[in-house]
Order: structure tokens, then C-alpha cells, then sequence
């Protein structure tokens, strides 16, 4: 059951969710999202979550993101920071049955069709131009091992755009996990397991993927370059993990879409870090009433 | 410090790095051009791009997100090719 807009005590949250609608038509939508929610908490199971065409299904997910989005970490609903006692929506962490179709991330955000099936064409042809150049087929001389990492580390960040675009990540939490490891992709860090002692003993092409990476590649990772890039990667790292467990989206406000050029032009002044869950949820349930009126 | 300025500072590290170490001048410009009119494309026109209406329509199916996304296999291929230029 959804706990955003049905519960029969409303959440301060959802007032001020509410509070953006006209206050008739508002009034609608609450009984529209609230048939929404309904039908959601079983159409989850029966497969029915946002597929392409779906109009229903589009809105249904923005309804049910803003339902997650009101969800602790825990999973457990909560109204307004006080548990509820209604029965939270039972939603995997990933709907398998709609890979590479949904038309909406985790949160709620809008998703075209083609994206992530681009990094999946370019890293069939990078990963056969690697093949050829590693000198698997004999047509081509085998690159040395420096260039062929460095080549290899390009293609890492298309992995985790993959795992990120593709996969229907259908919570916030899980959303803002993957997104994490898609931006960690590109600056991002050691291989899992090693430490970093050994790491930084051995050749400096195998320390680290993405941005870093690279610059590894082509200067060795303990050149100011290196130190420097390996810095930063830290930093990310850190923003990255406190998005996570703040439960927050490491989105940047200006480059959340707005409806309107006029919107994000005057937004796009602004540096923001994270958009907490209420934020989010206010952006989203502006979109829902603006997609309802329109 | 924001993850966009640690990006933007990861973005402009390696395009020094690949302007001192990429032998082929002409490679280096071609890398900086794609991937500076990606990183501008990104911070201008948003990571998600919002769909208008149902249905298989062309902005259901290709938004601008897509196009960054399409620069930055542009990038690869091209840091790819510096690759082997550098072997």
C-alpha cells in the first residue's frame, strides 16, 4: 500500500507534496495516485511497472518512486520520520522482467529506450578492437601491455554505464547504489580484494579503472598526476558512499531534467550535491501533476 | 567541493596528461574536442532527459542524455586509437 498519499492521517511530507498541485485538481491526483498506489503494490508482481507505451505504468512509477522515496534505508515505511503501520510497497531491488525497457530509473526519473544500448554496441566493437589488438587473431600486432591496459581501462567506465542504464533498478536505494558505482566506474578506484600495498608495488597499469586509471597508464600512478587523480578518486568516493547511506540521489540539481529549458537555465547557476529524498520527491510529484494536467 | 568539480578536475588531468604523453597532436585535439563538447553537453542538457508523452516516439526513444552518452564512445574510440598510436 502506498504510504505517500493514502494514509488516512497525511504525512507532513505529503502535504507539502501535495501543496504544489492546485488544490482541485491536487485533490484528484491524490485519489489518482492513491488508485495508482493500489494498483502498483499488486502490479508490481504482476509485471506491470512502467513499460514502454504505458502511460498508466509511467505514472504508476513516479507513484510508487515517491512512495520509495519516503522509505528509510531499512526498507521500512515512514510518514513524516514516524514509522507507519501500513504495509510498505514490496518492490525487488531489480525487476529483471523489463531489462533494458523501462522507461523510468529507480527514483522516478524519465528514461529514453536507447540509453545504455549505445555503451553496449561500443563495447562489443571496443572489446573486439581490443581482442584484435591483445593479438588474439594474429591480424595485428599485440599492443604493449601499457597501451593495451590503458585501452582496457577506457572501456571499464561503459560497464558500469551498462549496470546503471539497463538494469531496472526499482528503489531509490538500489538506484542510488548503482548510480554511485556508474560515476565510480569513471574515476574510480582499486581493484576489489587487494591491498593497497600491493597494489602500489605492482606495474602501474593495473591500479585502478576509469579516469584514474588512465593516468596511471600513462604516467604511473605514484607521479604527482597519479597522487593527484588518486585523490580525487578518494574524494568521489567518500561523496559517493555518504549519498548512499544518506540515503540521497548523487545527482546534481542543474542536471536533474526540468520541465522546461526556462527552468533549468535558472537552475544551472546552482552547484548542489545531493538531492535529498523530499527534494526529489517534490520535483517528481510537480512532474506527475504537471504530466496529469497536460 | 562537489563531485562535479572532482569530475571536471579528473577531466582536465587527463586531458594534460593524454596532451604530454599522446605522440599524434592531431589525436589529442580530436580527444579533447569529443570529450570537452560531452562534458559541456552533460552539465548543459542534464543526465536525464524527461519523456514527452507515450509511445515509440523519437523522444521516447533518443534524448540528449544519449548524446553525451554518444560522444563519449566517440572519446573511447579515439583513446583507443591513442592507445595503439602509443604502441
Amino acid at each position: 500500500m502506498c504510504m505517500c498519499l493514502s494514509h488516512t492521517r497525511t504525512p507532513p511530507d505529503a502535504l507539502r507534496l501535495l501543496s504544489l498541485a492546485q488544490a482541485p485538481r491536487g485533490v484528484e491526483d491524490g485519489q489518482r495516485a492513491r488508485r495508482l498506489c493500489a494498483a502498483r503494490a499488486g502490479g508490481a508482481r504482476a509485471g506491470a511497472w512502467s513499460l514502454p507505451g504505458d502511460r498508466e505504468g509511467v505514472v504508476a512509477a513516479r507513484t510508487n518512486a515517491r512512495c520509495s522515496a519516503s522509505r528509510g534505508l531499512t526498507g521500512g515505511a515512514v510518514c513524516g520520520g514516524a514509522p507507519c503501520a501500513e504495509e510498505p510497497l514490496s518492490v525487488e531491488w531489480v525487476e529483471w522482467r523489463i531489462f533494458g525497457r523501462h522507461t523510468s530509473y529507480g527514483n522516478g526519473t524519465p528514461r529514453t529506450l536507447a540509453r545504455g544500448w549505445v555503451h553496449v554496441l561500443a563495447l562489443a566493437l571496443l572489446e573486439l578492437m581490443l581482442l584484435a589488438c591483445a593479438g588474439r587473431w594474429g591480424a595485428l600486432t599485440p599492443l604493449p601491455a601499457r597501451a593495451l591496459a590503458l585501452a582496457r581501462w577506457t572501456t571499464v567506465g561503459f560497464y558500469g554505464s551498462v549496470l546503471f542504464h539497463l538494469v531496472p533498478w526499482s528503489r531509490t536505494q538500489s538506484y542510488n547504489a548503482a548510480l554511485c558505482l556508474d560515476f565510480m566506474a569513471i574515476t574510480c578506484v582499486r581493484r576489489a580484494g587487494a591491498s593497497w600495498r600491493k597494489e602500489l608495488t605492482r606495474a602501474p597499469s593495473h591500479h585502478s579503472v576509469g579516469f584514474t586509471g588512465q593516468v596511471a597508464a600513462w604516467v604511473g600512478l605514484l607521479s604527482p598526476p597519479g597522487v593527484l587523480s588518486l585523490a580525487l578518486t578518494g574524494a568521489t568516493l567518500a561523496l559517493c558512499v555518504g549519498c548512499v547511506t544518506c540515503s540521497r540521489t548523487p545527482l546534481l540539481r542543474p542536471l536533474t531534467r526540468r520541465s522546461s529549458p526556462a527552468q533549468w537555465a535558472g537552475a544551472a547557476g546552482t552547484a548542489c550535491m545531493g538531492v535529498s529524498a523530499v527534494d526529489s520527491a517534490q520535483h517528481r510529484v510537480g512532474s506527475v501533476c504537471a504530466h496529469l494536467h497536460g | 567541493m562537489t563531485r562535479r568539480n572532482i569530475v571536471l578536475a579528473q577531466f582536465a588531468l587527463t586531458s594534460m596528461v593524454e596532451a604530454v604523453c599522446i605522440p599524434n597532436k592531431w589525436l589529442v585535439a580530436l580527444i579533447w574536442v569529443t570529450k570537452w563538447v560531452a562534458f559541456l553537453w552533460y552539465i548543459t542538457f542534464g543526465r536525464h532527459d524527461a519523456q514527452r508523452g507515450s509511445g515509440l516516439t523519437i523522444r521516447n526513444v533518443w534524448g540528449d542524455h544519449d548524446n553525451f552518452h554518444a560522444l563519449t564512445c566517440v572519446t573511447a574510440a579515439l583513446q583507443i586509437a591513442a592507445a595503439v598510436a602509443m604502441g
